[in-house]
């Protein structure tokens, strides 16, 4: 009876560390939150600013190792490494914009630092996995603590809303994303990336993983908002919080698109031709739907959401060049994508005042006299997102388009820059209303400090690496080359 | 290629057969049994006594809680099952695994008792 363990080795725990101190830092929150008193609840936002530190550094060491383990189903490597410490860079800023706001809104509750480290670890989980299963966990992991995170205001019927809007689409498409898996299951016999990449090595190409190719795409399109899976986006991004809509616009898509990369890279790597022009296709619909329908706008959240699908659009360019340079200027574009959107996002957190959500274009009427400085980080913030330079997400979408050039897609590639300046004039609306028009009379700015910190961290960076890119460059070349290049 | 699909025609002819049967038999019903419906006979069955109130009640939302925490700490049990079968075979490793399962599950509870779930007031 026990001989069929015989074979099962010992898995390597060390892999996990950085996951089980998410996890250890998640529960601890949920147990001495109760003790603290309700005047004090920020203190749980501190211990988890503390503990995305920790793991940052924890992380830091992992970098340059590459260990696969637990059966071939968990793999530490540069890309996986170079993820994760995006997430906590991304979720550190995320908490910062959350302590005050959650205060404001009259929602300060433990568990919501609980909740995000808890979706954090899913995430990690996500872009570690080189098995399908694994995937599935980590995606589920991730995603049923954001639908609490999306109706964390309680008492707001538009919270409410949107967590449930979020919910049954999020369902809906994991089912999708389960009968891809079980199809390549189906057809090669394992869920595991290698095992499924040799499979089709020797058994060449089968019509069921075209099907199953189209269906992961579509599971993990959800989480991107890419094209025909993008109509929650705006609806949730509107109602839900606006510290978890900057976390959800910007940590669960990257981690999705990261997942998906491996799965294409690592799994279907022989349908390689295949996924192109799928991936070409959604990514071409993706940046000119997301593009043009934000342009109508006139919700700050709403257009923000519709520029993030747009901006999911860009990244998938990313993948399907499937080049180095395509994989090293995606995961340069994860970090400038996080530093530009949550930047913006906080802005809209910090016009937040009573009364006042801050996500209406008259909320912005004028800013540039009220506040000057504030007025122009959100022009550093928009120039970026439109990818002017010298911000990074100029340097983030001249390194795609340059990817998308390699590879040959030129009519992508037109469509790409004409959409880039069709972004122009939405962006420009916010300016323009921010200088050109007068302000109006109504309760003064709170002007919270964390939430100012977190601004001008991010508007520096946006501006530092627009500039000097080489410290991010240099990270995501190491991740490209787990991919290309032995 | 057809070797591969073989295996699964008796699920095929399973399913056939499954959904004929259900078909079928509602088929003939409808097409023997007469049609006289008044209105004791459509009304909710109730073991022979006059229905008492309508059959949507407000329940208390505590049920709700109750039956989440009901749900979650069953489901341990059910993973606690196949492991207490192969005890032996997985040795210490099997038993340090379940242990931190069940230490997760343990903060939980915690975490229900201080917010109060178990209180029913």
């Amino acid at each position: 009876m026990s001989n069929f363990l015989a074979g099962i080795q010992f898995p390597d725990i060390t892999a996990i560390i950085p996951e089980v101190i998410a996890l250890i830092i998640g529960c601890l929150i949920l147990l001495i939150d109760p003790f603290i008193p309700k005047q004090k609840k920020r203190l749980n936002g501190y211990i988890a600013l503390f503990g995305f530190v920790v793991l940052f550094f924890v992380t830091l060491s992992y970098l340059g190792k590459s260990i696969v383990t637990f059966f071939d189903m968990f793999s530490v490597d540069n890309f996986s490494t170079s993820m994760k410490l995006f997430f906590f860079v991304a979720n550190f800023v995320v908490v910062l914009i959350s302590l005050r706001y959650l205060e404001m809104e009259d929602s300060n509750l433990g568990e919501y630092y609980a909740l995000l480290m808890f979706a954090t670890v899913g995430m990690m989980v996500m872009v570690s996995s080189k098995d399908l299963i694994m995937f599935y966990i980590g995606l589920e992991t991730m995603a049923i603590p954001l639908y609490v995170l999306a109706g964390f205001i309680r008492m707001n019927e538009r919270s409410a809303e949107s967590a449930l809007k979020y919910l049954l689409m999020g369902v809906f498409v994991s089912g999708i994303f389960l009968y891809g898996i079980a199809l390549t299951y189906g057809a090669t016999g394992s869920t595991k990336l290698v095992d499924i990449v040799r499979f089709t090595y020797i058994n060449g190409v089968n019509p069921i993983l075209f099907v199953a190719i189209i269906l992961i795409a579509c599971g993990l399109g959800l989480e991107i908002a890419m094209v025909p899976f993008h109509f929650w986006a705006p609806d949730v991004y509107e109602g839900a919080p606006t510290s978890v809509t900057a976390f959800i616009s910007v940590v669960p898509k990257v981690a999705a698109i990261a997942a998906l990369l491996r799965v294409y890279f690592e799994g279907f790597t022989f349908f390689a031709p295949y996924w192109q022009t799928v991936l070409w296709l959604l990514s071409a619909l993706t940046m000119i739907i997301g593009n043009v329908t934000a342009v109508v706008q006139d919700n700050v959240k709403r257009m923000l959401a519709y520029s993030s699908v747009a901006h999911a659009g860009y990244m998938l360019m990313g993948i399907l060049s499937f080049n180095e340079l395509g994989v090293s200027s995606l995961v340069y574009y994860f970090f400038a994508y996080s530093f530009m959107n949550i930047g913006a996002f906080a802005l809209v957190i910090y016009l937040r005042r009573k009364n006042i959500v801050g996500d209406r274009l008259e909320d912005f009427r004028g800013l540039a006299q009220k506040d000057p400085i504030a007025a122009l980080v959100m022009v550093v913030f928009l120039l970026s997102l439109a990818g002017v330079p010298p911000t990074v997400g100029f340097v983030g979408k001249f390194l795609i388009f340059s990817a998308a050039l390699k590879a040959g897609f030129y009519w992508l590639l037109v469509i790409a820059v004409v959409t880039s300046v069709i972004s122009l004039y939405y962006y420009f609306k916010i300016a323009r209303s921010m200088y050109l028009e007068e302000p109006v009379a109504d309760e003064p700015l709170l002007q919270p400090l964390s939430v100012k910190i977190a601004i001008f961290l991010l508007a520096i960076l946006t501006v530092v690496f627009g500039v000097y890119p080489t410290p991010i460059m240099n990270l995501a070349d190491l991740s490209a080359k787990v991919f290309f290049g032995y | 290629m057809y070797q591969a699909i073989s295996p699964y025609v008796p699920v095929l002819i399973l399913i056939l057969l499954a959904v004929l049967f259900g078909v079928v038999t509602l088929l003939i019903a409808w097409l023997v049994r007469p049609n006289a419906p008044y209105s004791e006979k459509l009304s909710p069955y109730e073991c022979g006594v006059e229905p008492l109130q309508p059959g949507k009640l407000r329940m208390s939302i505590r049920f709700f809680v109750i039956v989440l925490l009901f749900l979650l700490f069953d489901v341990e049990a059910v993973f606690m099952y196949p492991w207490a079968v192969m005890y032996k075979p997985l040795g210490w490793w099997g038993f340090i695994e379940m242990a931190l399962f069940v230490i997760i599950l343990f903060v939980g509870y915690i975490y229900a008792w201080l917010k109060g779930a178990l209180e029913w007031e």
